[in-house]
């Protein structure tokens, strides 16, 4: 049996299997025993996966902002005004800058991705066109260095940002540079790796003609191979954005002052310490606000970024 | 052309991370200084030399690795076998400001949960209910409580149900309106007990003072700890038990031995090795202390055109005035407000002057006064009979405390100065300790302490998370690969889970999981009338937490099975049905080896994500609940490896131990890296590398 399981292929490229779960395949079933075995199996399913976001939902238009008192569906509203208290206490409280907090996650992601996906996509090319000796090494090293969780490094990066910030105070403590370098550094490994994978399928004809037609190798990369590499680009910086969005530990440890938190830092205040009473419906509203969009890209884009991350892992 | 903006774009990073690892080499950083040079460095071979063009276009990825991975990686390692760790945490002021704000409840009080009223004119009431019978009371401020009844006192609308706090509330009672929502949150602004506008409002009389301690406690809450400044000691009201101070160790010490709750940092910690030894020789040395008896003198300094020095001393003893030469008797004199600006030929010096003198020999090593009264500048306001407290001597490389006559030979393998009677000197030095590290965390760490289980706990929990989230993914992608009515909606909706921010769908389970006010343990007591105690008891944490873990995960293995599900031809299937395979067989000698083989990269990937899975354990439970007799730092029976690893390198309180917290990062760095190859065998990734792909 192992031999057998062995010599099958395994999942061909990424492309056909996804465009066959795209397809949905729907047969209706006939068996109606198995029908409504398997109803009742989606439907706990979709309970359990749905229930904690109607919860918040629910939440967010709570009027009274503790938790004790919420219910599924909101009481004592008798007017929009009543539904909308947490939202409105979200934008226009002195005390909660959340519009500031999504400015800083929204640059901090987009200054990130757009610089990874320019030092990665050269990197890759590196790996992908030019045959150098270590080639092989220098990337197993990329990957083994980057295995190390930037956790685990907090001490030193945080050291080093305290000693950097002393002489060029915007790569310091409380500030974006630091940070963003951080975000840069970590996570190449991958990166350059699902990039090199796509740039690999790219016919190497291509660029060769026109580097025997005089191009160099910086525009064949950038006005041949860069314009054909998008669907990947658009999988990494997407990747690369919503980590950088998502991310709280690196931004609670480095931004100290309240007016330089990300979004998420600021959400998680709401409810530090296990604490549930009195801004839970601030956090829920805040929550939805921030994780709509994100929920959105990733069900709408599922089939690019499953592709993609398995590109490089499934692919035998 | 190229070549030359080459060079001024190289001459340009080198100028600027010269100059920044120049000022860093000043300050002492050589390590961080001798990682930004080795990077310059790395960034002008591979730009200068054309064989390596290939590495050009990695250079910004390969300075950002070097800076932001490797360095890090290189100084963890480095740290973990060595004693590097700092020393207490808080300063004295910053310790009694803590205690200061703990507050207790005296023996017979009650607590109660509160809901806040506010009047017209801005006043606030609360509604409180007795944690101990479940009685209701209405306190005003300055009135005596009054005993309410829910569901009757005030005016409605109450709220129907059966549960407790805050149903039953009255909108309305004695002029005094709900504070709900919005309102609540203003409340909050004000009364909160450590940062409100009002924090200290006292509700009903005086015989039954209630105070806000927390957002849902209230009651006759006291103030526990009391510094006194004369007696430098902390005073615990609950047990009246002085705690003096001692300066030595830093630490409130009773009459019993016994110590107040929070250390503080003194200037000599032993605990403390962030220094080298000649930093730490040279901060020894620079101790000075007060012969017994003798007054400390303000001091004002006057020079000559020759570069000698007098001084204007002033006791602050009781203010008698002197003025004195290098090896004379104090000339005593009229008090003055102001010391004159010369002394015959001897010119005051204006502060910027002082500050100059401050490193002049002549000054600072000159003894003035006589024999019977010396007098010694130590700094800006210290001048008197001022001895060295630690002499080093270099040859025995052995400090010396003066005031016991009493030697300290410094040992180099653990970073102290240590006494014949095998006590040491109050401060440590950052020393190259070995494996010592290692081996406290592979042999005593692990076998007395909490490790061991730390670690079995890692490995079940990244094994358990895995199963679990492959079992339900599988089993949901063959439901729905087989066919259902709106099947693309179902699977888009049971995606959801993986697409939510990881830290607010921790936050929204931990509501939903939290004991007191929780949908789940509620609905639960609802039903049957008690619910598991999901954050108290170590199993039911343990859970907890493989629950909301499948919940986050299950869709990325259901949406991956689904894709290599359909990829299994269909003709094995039906080779299988001609032997007469059933569907139960055919699932798991056919479907599950393919999937596994297809899927095995991945799973190890989720594994070793799972391995060092921080945000879920610190978000969800904090590593709780604790487990008994790990205090410093406190450990918990859901702690992974990394939660561990960050309580010793960041927790707060205590000492932070860098150098056994690294080597334990050292440790998992390992473990990990190994997993990693593994996975790269399974994947045949770098055969792949190797060949001209």
């Amino acid at each position: 049996m192992s031999n057998e399981a062995r010599t099958q292929p395994l999942p061909q490229t990424s492309s056909s299997w996804l465009t066959r779960i795209a397809e949905g395949n729907i047969q209706l079933p006939t068996n109606w025993f198995n029908l409504t075995l398997r109803f009742l199996i989606i439907a706990a399913a979709l309970f359990f996966a749905l229930f904690p976001v109607v919860w918040i939902i629910s939440a967010s238009f709570n009027t009274n902002g503790s938790m004790v008192s919420q219910r599924l569906f909101p009481r004592d509203v008798d007017s929009l005004h009543d539904l909308l208290v947490n939202y409105r206490l979200l934008f226009n409280n002195q005390q909660i800058p959340f519009w500031r907090w999504m400015g800083n996650s929204l640059m901090i992601s987009s200054i990130t991705t757009v610089m990874v996906l320019f030092i990665t996509s050269m990197s890759a090319y590196a790996f992908s066109r030019f045959r150098f000796r270590g080639r092989r090494n220098l990337l197993l090293t990329i990957f083994l260095i980057q295995v190390f969780p930037n956790l685990l490094a907090m001490t030193a990066l945080y050291l080093m940002l305290v000693q950097i910030g002393n002489y060029v105070p915007q790569f310091g403590i409380n500030r974006f540079g630091g940070l963003l370098l951080i975000y840069m550094g970590g996570g190449q490994a991958m990166n350059i790796w699902l990039m090199k994978g796509f740039f690999d399928t790219i016919p190497r004809e291509i660029d060769e003609s026109a580097l025997v037609d005089g191009a160099t190798h910086w525009q064949s990369f950038w006005y041949l191979i860069f314009p054909l590499v998008r669907p990947i680009l658009a999988v990494v910086g997407l990747l690369a954005f919503v980590g950088t969005f998502n991310d709280f530990l690196l931004p609670r440890i480095i931004l100290t002052e309240r007016e330089n938190w990300t979004l998420m830092v600021g959400m998680f205040s709401f409810v530090q310490g296990g604490e549930f009473s009195t801004e839970w419906g601030i956090f829920a509203a805040g929550s939805l606000i921030a994780a709509t969009p994100i929920v959105l890209l990733y069900i709408g884009l599922q089939r690019f970024i499953v592709g993609g991350l398995t590109v490089g892992a499934v692919k035998g | 052309m190229r070549f030359i903006i080459r060079l001024v774009g190289l001459a340009i990073i080198d100028a600027v991370t010269l100059w920044l690892a120049g000022n860093l080499f000043n300050d002492g950083i050589w390590f961080l200084a001798a990682a930004i040079v080795v990077t310059t460095l790395l960034v002008n071979v591979i730009n200068l030399f054309p064989t390596l063009a290939p590495i050009q276009w990695m250079t910004p990825s390969l300075a950002l690795i070097t800076l932001f991975a490797l360095y890090p990686l290189i100084y963890t390692i480095y740290v973990a076998f060595t004693n590097f760790q700092d020393g207490h945490r808080y300063t004295k002021v910053e310790a009694i400001d803590l205690l200061e704000e703990r507050r207790y409840l005296p023996a017979g009080a009650v607590n109660y949960y509160w809901s806040p009223y506010v009047n017209e004119e801005g006043t606030y009431a609360l509604w409180l209910i007795s944690a101990t019978d479940g009685t209701h009371y209405f306190a005003e401020q300055g009135k005596p409580v009054e005993r309410v009844e829910p569901n009757e006192s005030g005016t409605g609308p109450y709220t129907e149900g059966e549960r407790q706090f805050p149903d039953g509330l009255p909108t309305s009672i004695n002029g005094y309106n709900l504070a709900q929502g919005p309102a609540f949150f203003q409340v909050m602004q004000v009364l909160d007990p450590k940062s409100g506008t009002q924090k200290d409002t006292r509700f009903g009389d005086e015989d039954n003072p209630i105070g806000i301690s927390g957002r849902s406690e209230a009651g006759d809450y006291q103030q526990q700890w009391f510094y006194d400044e004369d007696l430098d000691a902390l005073i615990d009201r609950s047990s009246f038990v002085e705690y003096k101070a001692d300066v030595n160790t830093g630490t409130f010490v009773a009459a019993d031995g016994s110590v107040a709750p929070v250390d503080y940092r003194v200037p000599f910690d032993s605990a403390d090795t962030r220094r080298t030894k000649a930093q730490a020789i040279e901060l020894l040395e620079s101790d000075y202390y007060l012969a017994a008896g003798k007054p400390n003198y303000q001091w004002t300094a006057y020079r000559n055109e020759a570069g000698a020095y007098t001084l204007w001393l002033v006791s602050d003893r009781d203010g008698r005035t002197f003025i004195a030469y290098p090896d004379q008797a104090l000339q005593a004199v009229e008090a003055t407000d102001t010391p004159p600006d010369a002394i015959e030929d001897y010119q005051r010096l204006n502060s910027g002057a002082t500050m100059q003198a401050l490193t002049d020999p002549r000054l600072m090593d000159t003894r003035f006064g006589d024999v019977v009264t010396p007098i010694i500048v130590v700094e800006v306001g210290k001048a008197g009979d001022y001895r060295q407290h630690w002499v080093y001597d270099a040859e025995r490389d052995v400090v010396t405390d003066t005031t016991q006559n009493k030697a300290y030979l410094a040992d180099g393998k653990t970073g102290d100065f240590v006494a014949a009677d095998g006590s040491t000197a109050p401060l440590g030095f950052w020393v190259w300790v070995g494996l010592d590290n290692f081996n406290e965390a592979l042999t005593s760490s692990l076998i007395d302490g909490p490790l061991l289980r730390v670690f079995i706990w890692t490995i079940t929990f990244a094994f358990f998370s895995v199963l679990t989230a492959f079992a339900m993914g599988l089993f949901m992608a063959i439901i729905l690969n087989e066919g259902f009515p709106g099947v693309r909606i179902i699977r888009s909706l049971l995606l959801i889970p993986w697409a939510i921010p990881g830290m607010i769908g921790i936050l929204i389970w931990r509501g939903m999981f939290n004991g007191l006010v929780g949908i789940i343990p509620t609905t639960l007591i609802d039903l049957f009338g008690d619910a598991p105690p999901f954050f108290t008891d170590p199993t039911w944490a343990k859970i907890t937490i493989l629950i909301v873990n499948l919940w986050f995960a299950y869709p990325y293995f259901m949406l991956i099975s689904s894709g290599a599900l359909q990829s299994i031809p269909s003709s094995i299937y039906e080779a299988a049905e001609v032997d007469g395979a059933n569907p139960w067989n055919k699932f798991w000698s056919l479907t599950l080896p393919l999937l596994l083989v297809s899927m095995g990269p991945l799973l190890i990937a989720s594994f070793i994500f799972n391995f060092n899975n921080f945000l879920l354990i610190e978000a969800l439970t904090e590593g709780g609940p604790q487990i008994q007799g790990t205090n410093a730092p406190p450990v918990g029976h859901t702690d992974n490896l990394m939660t561990y690893t960050y309580r010793y390198a960041f927790s707060t309180g205590g000492t932070r131990n860098f150098g056994f917290a690294s080597a334990i990062a050292v440790m998992i760095f390992v473990m990990v890296a190994m997993l990693t190859l593994v996975q790269f065998r399974l994947t045949k990734r770098w055969e792949e590398i190797g060949e001209n792909v």
